[in-house]
């Protein structure tokens, strides 16, 4: 066998090793986008409960303007949707959408604390409410999650370096669980007043 | 004798349940159990004494015959014989058990109907959680409430009809029970958990049944489990990290658990012998101890929707 012959044969193995390297590539890139889609069905569930919610607490919850307001502001600042080209904005959008969902909880803990709105009918719908989106978000996550480790994985290992740096494909961020505002630490003793 | 010394908490008014709708029926049932053995035994020792005297013709009649033949075949008609003359006998016990069982579980609030529910063995087979079949039977089938959340069960065989050169026999391919309860969060589509065997079998029943491979971070349970879904959310908002750990413990509990979500129930199978075991033959039916065995079967149940946490409180 000629040696044009062997390099022709280990040139085609090394064409399909990367072509197939490639479409793993785009398939693992499209399911983490797939997942990625999941979660802002789930975010704007999320992000449609609260006017609903301060509309009712705002009868009951006086001295809570405060946590209201920034929870208002923080809504108006979310974007409609996440940004599925730009990673580096991604990962801002999640980590915000990640202090929104700890300022949320944390607005539910403090609402336990007036039994009037706690006792209310519709108070009770947006807690299951947002339990459920919470619950589904959770689970878009760990989709999304497990994806991107998929993807970034198999960007980092060598030829997929090469290949991703080729094509444009680049790593994505993961979506971390809460924001700093559900770690804030909460006042016991107004809270069993 | 009291069917409990003390009460089981939950279970007030038990013994006296037992009291009147089944201690009433057993001296009689008892009776009639003890004169069904007495004439099995003589219609056993009479076929016994044909069997024994046929052969015993064969063999010095027919001396080209293999006596081990004979005797196998002997041996065959004996335990045929055997079946044959305790039919009666057998007959009483599963009506005993019948009586106790549907005591029980009237007095937990439970519906039980001796002849199972052919119609899960379909269903269950139509979401994959069973082998093929050509023959089915059920028994023991239960249906109620275990707080606050809705079940039916009941016992399944499944044969299948294996062909050789000389004859045909009927091989069990599943002998168990399943259980469907109304599972506390609401969900559309399907995902199917079976055990972990070969992925490319894995792979081609997912390609006909449309189901993707969901892949969950639990190494436990992945070694365990093959999860395929409709809808990989859906796949992981029903399969929370403590639903994991609580079926991973059922499963070591049990043997072969596959189970599926769909419809807004949880439906599991695993295999086991007899869930409600009538009994030896020769055994006292006044002895309450098959009632006290069936009270905590049917207690299992209660015990299996706590592990899996299917209780109102996590309804959302």
């Amino acid at each position: 066998m000629s040696f044009e012959i062997i390099l022709l044969i280990i040139g085609g193995f090394v064409a399909v090793v990367f072509y197939f390297w490639y479409v793993s590539l785009v398939k693992r890139k499209n399911t983490a986008l797939e997942a990625l889609s999941s979660i802002d069905v789930q975010l704007r569930k999320r992000h449609d409960l609260l006017p609903n919610v301060l509309a009712m607490a705002k009868r009951f919850m006086d001295h809570e303007k405060e946590l209201m307001e920034r929870l208002t502001s923080m809504r108006a600042r979310l974007p409609d949707h996440l940004d599925r080209r730009d990673t580096a904005a991604l990962a801002t959008q999640l980590s915000s959408e990640g202090e929104f969902a700890g300022l949320l909880g944390k607005f539910f803990a403090v609402a336990e604390n007036y039994p009037d709105l706690r006792s209310s009918q519709n108070m009770i719908a947006a807690q299951q409410a947002f339990e459920e989106v919470e619950g589904h978000i959770a689970a878009a996550r760990r989709f999304y999650n497990s994806a991107v480790g998929d993807l970034n994985t198999s960007i980092q290992i060598w030829p997929g370096s090469l290949i991703a740096k080729g094509v444009g494909i680049k790593e994505m961020p993961f979506f971390e669980e809460t924001g700093t505002a559900f770690r804030e630490p909460v006042d016991a003793a107004a809270l069993l007043k | 004798m009291a069917l409990f010394e003390v009460e089981p908490s939950g279970l007030v008014g038990i013994n006296a349940h037992y009291e009147k709708a089944v201690a009433p029926r057993l001296a009689d049932m008892d009776a009639a159990r003890r004169e069904a053995i007495r004439r099995g035994w003589w219609m056993f020792g009479g076929l016994l004494a044909l069997i024994v005297g046929i052969a015993s013709f064969v063999w010095i009649e027919r001396p080209e015959v293999d006596p081990l033949e004979v005797g196998g075949v002997a041996v065959v008609l004996a335990a045929m014989a055997y079946l044959f003359s305790m039919h009666a006998a057998k007959k009483i016990k599963t009506d005993h058990k019948h009586l106790v069982v549907g005591a029980m579980a009237e007095f937990i609030g439970y519906k039980y109907r001796p002849l199972g529910r052919p119609g899960m063995v379909d269903h269950f087979r139509g979401l994959g959680l069973l082998p093929s079949y050509d023959r089915k039977s059920t028994e023991d089938g239960i249906v109620g409430e275990v707080g606050g959340v809705s079940f039916r069960l009941t016992e399944a065989k499944l044969e299948q009809k294996k062909r050789s050169k000389k004859h045909t026999h009927w091989k069990t391919v599943f002998n168990g029970v399943l259980i469907t309860m109304a599972f506390p969060r609401e969900f559309k589509g399907q995902t199917v958990l079976k055990r972990d065997g070969l992925a490319v079998f894995g792979a081609i029943e997912g390609f006909f049944s449309g189901l993707e491979r969901v892949e969950l971070e639990d190494p436990v349970f992945e070694r365990e489990f093959d999860v395929r879904g409709s809808d990989q959310v859906e796949a992981r908002y029903l399969l929370t990290p403590t639903l994991m750990e609580s079926l991973t413990n059922l499963s070591r509990g049990t043997r072969d658990m596959v189970a599926a979500f769909e419809g807004g129930s949880i439906h599991i199978a695993y295999q086991n012998s007899d869930l409600f075991e009538a009994g030896k033959l020769g055994s006292d039916l006044r002895d309450p101890s098959l009632a006290r065995y069936v009270v905590r079967e049917l207690q299992m149940i209660g015990v299996l929707a706590d592990t899996l946490g299917l209780d109102n409180e996590t309804r959302i």
